[in-house]
């Protein structure tokens, strides 16, 4: 007992186990995804800023080679309207620079790199101002001195050089965060691959340890069910039993009708005929036909007695009503009142001690006595009056023994195994007259209370009937 | 009156009604007995006026139970329905099986049986019955 629930303590600590193992993996599957994801939009963020600046920087540049191209045009036609994209350049290229430092303030590299580009496109405008403010004062020689000291173009392509310096730096960074992300999502993945195996697995040795239990408790259900089934088939064979014995019992009841009236009726026809020859023909017949005909009488009668006797066997507590409370004294003294004629024929004393009330069946008890007593006055020495006590031997828990006593003949142990079965006499019929049934009906009476019925008896001592009967 | 006019027996047991009859003639209780075998033969002699224009009407009726073609409940049936002219003036049921029976609650539960015997009728039972019903009668 104590082995098997150790044993499914184990198996459950072990599944518990495996349970948080499956969690453990879910939370690392899931803390990858996670992971990926910060990163990637950490890149996103990073690659915004990138296109932001590069198109800030082509913004820049083609500011100033817009306001270069003006600059030219109105040296060239010394038309106002060129000088337009110049005058909007000046504006202009002051927010464009704050917002491309904005976009590069995480890198102190790119920041110095911004720097020289701020610093050459101050030097570019200084230098196209400076063009335009000689154009103005008239001052051609310095002009075309300036213009062909090739100032404009070097600054022009220091700008687009740095500029371009600005470009690849924020690609590569971009490049490598790309790389780093593919890395992370590489590594991820395989960790979630992992996870999500891990907890295929677990789900998996669950459901192994999980199955047998299922299957065992189906295996309990379909047990109890076919238990119920049993019982159910049972109760019908029960059921067709009881209504078996019901119809025997309807059956052996008919039996003994017809037993009473048609073994009956030739009997009484033999006596009745041997009654008209005794008084009709009697001059007839010599003293030996008279004595053959009184033994034909008397065969007859005994013949009667038997089949009355054997018809009150088969229907003991028949067609009786249980009796909660049967007062035993009352029930030996109706016994007495209808053996009255054999106790004053033998000059019997008969002694009743205190009885009790106990639950039975009235008639059937009152017989079972009767019959008792009739054998303890029958079975009596010649000439001594017989002496009979009725008293209560014993009071156990819920059970009481009467006991029948008299100071009679007796009966060897021998005798007394035989002395319940049908039929069976010690005695011939000379001696002790009797059919052999009386204490057999006596037992019957007994075992119909669920009662014990014995003998105490040594040949010469006389003998004790004892009938345990419960009381409740 | 010194006995009975009529006794009817019906009975389909001959050695009864042999032994019966005999009896009653014995005894010399009636001036006549009749006999019949069953339940539907009794119920056509009591049904049917003598030559006289009378009907038959006995003093005693003994009323076997178990008989062929009608037996004693059925024919007890029909008699209780019958008037008083149809029916003897006393009707004794037969039983032949033993005290406790089912046969003896039945047998009470007719108010037209005034009362039942066992089979064989004795001497002794016979004069009982006389001195009972008919205490005006002498017998022997």
């Amino acid at each position: 007992m104590s082995v098997a629930t150790d044993a499914i303590t184990q198996q459950g600590t072990r599944l518990f186990r495996t349970l948080y193992i499956g969690l453990i993996l879910l939370m690392i599957a899931v803390l990858a995804s996670v992971v990926t994801e910060v990163a990637t939009i950490d890149v996103r963020r990073k690659l915004d800023n990138a296109l932001q600046l590069e198109r800030d920087l082509g913004l820049l540049l083609s500011t100033l080679l817009d306001a270069e191209t003006g600059q030219r045009g109105y040296l060239l036609t010394e038309k106002d309207a060129y000088l337009e994209p110049y005058r909007l350049a000046l504006d202009s290229v002051a927010p464009i620079l704050r917002r491309i430092g904005s976009e590069v303030r995480e890198d102190s590299i790119q920041q110095l790199r911004l720097q020289r580009v701020s610093g050459l496109t101050a030097d570019k405008f200084a230098e196209l101002s400076r063009t335009l403010q000689l154009d103005a004062a008239g001052q051609r020689d310095s002009l075309t001195q300036l213009l062909e000291s090739d100032l404009g173009r070097s600054l022009m392509d220091q700008i687009r050089h740095t500029i371009d310096q600005l470009r690849q730096e924020e690609l590569s960074d971009v490049k490598m965060r790309q790389q780093q992300v593919d890395r992370l999502s590489a590594i991820t993945t395989v960790l979630r691959f992992v996870g999500v195996l891990g907890l295929a697995f677990v789900f998996y040795y669950i459901y192994t340890q999980l199955r047998p239990l299922y299957a065992r408790n189906l295996q309990i259900i379909t047990d109890r069910d076919r238990e119920i089934e049993e019982r159910k088939r049972i109760e019908e064979v029960n059921t067709e039993l009881i209504a078996s014995l019901n119809g025997k019992n309807a059956e052996l009841d008919q039996f003994a009708y017809i037993a009473s009236h048609d073994l009956r009726e030739p009997l009484r026809t033999v006596s009745n005929y041997v009654e008209v020859l005794t008084e009709d023909h009697a001059d007839q017949l010599d003293a030996e036909g008279l004595e053959y005909l009184s033994v034909i009488h008397r065969s007859t009668d005994r013949m009667r007695l038997l089949i009355d006797s054997l018809l009150q066997y088969g229907r003991v507590g028949r067609g009786e009503q249980r009796n909660p409370r049967v007062d035993l004294h009352q029930v030996v003294r109706e016994a007495l009142e209808n053996l009255h004629f054999a106790i004053e024929q033998s000059a019997a004393t008969v002694t009743v001690g205190e009885l009790p009330t106990l639950p039975g069946y009235p008639i059937a008890l009152r017989q079972l006595f009767q019959n008792l007593l009739a054998n303890a006055l029958k079975f009596h020495a010649p000439g001594t009056p017989p002496v009979v006590d009725v008293f209560v031997a014993d009071t156990d828990d819920g059970r009481v023994t009467l006991a029948v006593r008299d100071h009679g003949i007796g009966m060897t142990a021998a005798d007394q195994d035989k002395i319940f079965d049908l039929f069976t006499r010690l005695h011939n019929a000379h001696t002790y007259e009797g059919q052999g049934i009386g204490l057999a009906y006596c037992q019957k009476i007994v075992q119909l209370h669920q009662g014990q019925l014995t003998v105490l008896s040594q040949p010469g001592q006389g003998s004790t009937f004892r009938v345990t009967l419960p009381t409740v | 009156m010194r006995k009975l006019g009529r006794i009817l027996l019906i009975d389909d047991s001959e050695a009864d009604n042999f032994i019966h009859a005999r009896r009653f003639g014995k005894m010399n209780i009636a001036e006549e007995v009749v006999v019949r075998a069953n339940g539907q033969e009794g119920l056509d002699y009591l049904t049917t006026p003598l030559p006289t224009g009378h009907y038959p009407r006995p003093d005693l009726l003994f009323l076997d139970i178990n008989m062929p073609v009608m037996d004693g409940w059925t024919f007890l049936d029909t008699y209780q329905h019958l008037a008083d002219e149809h029916r003897a003036r006393v009707t004794i049921a037969m039983l032949t099986s033993s005290v406790g029976d089912s046969d003896y609650a039945r047998a009470h539960a007719y108010a037209v049986l005034d009362g039942h015997e066992a089979k064989p009728l004795q001497k002794e039972k016979i004069r009982a019955l006389l001195g009972s019903h008919f205490p005006h009668i002498t017998h022997p």
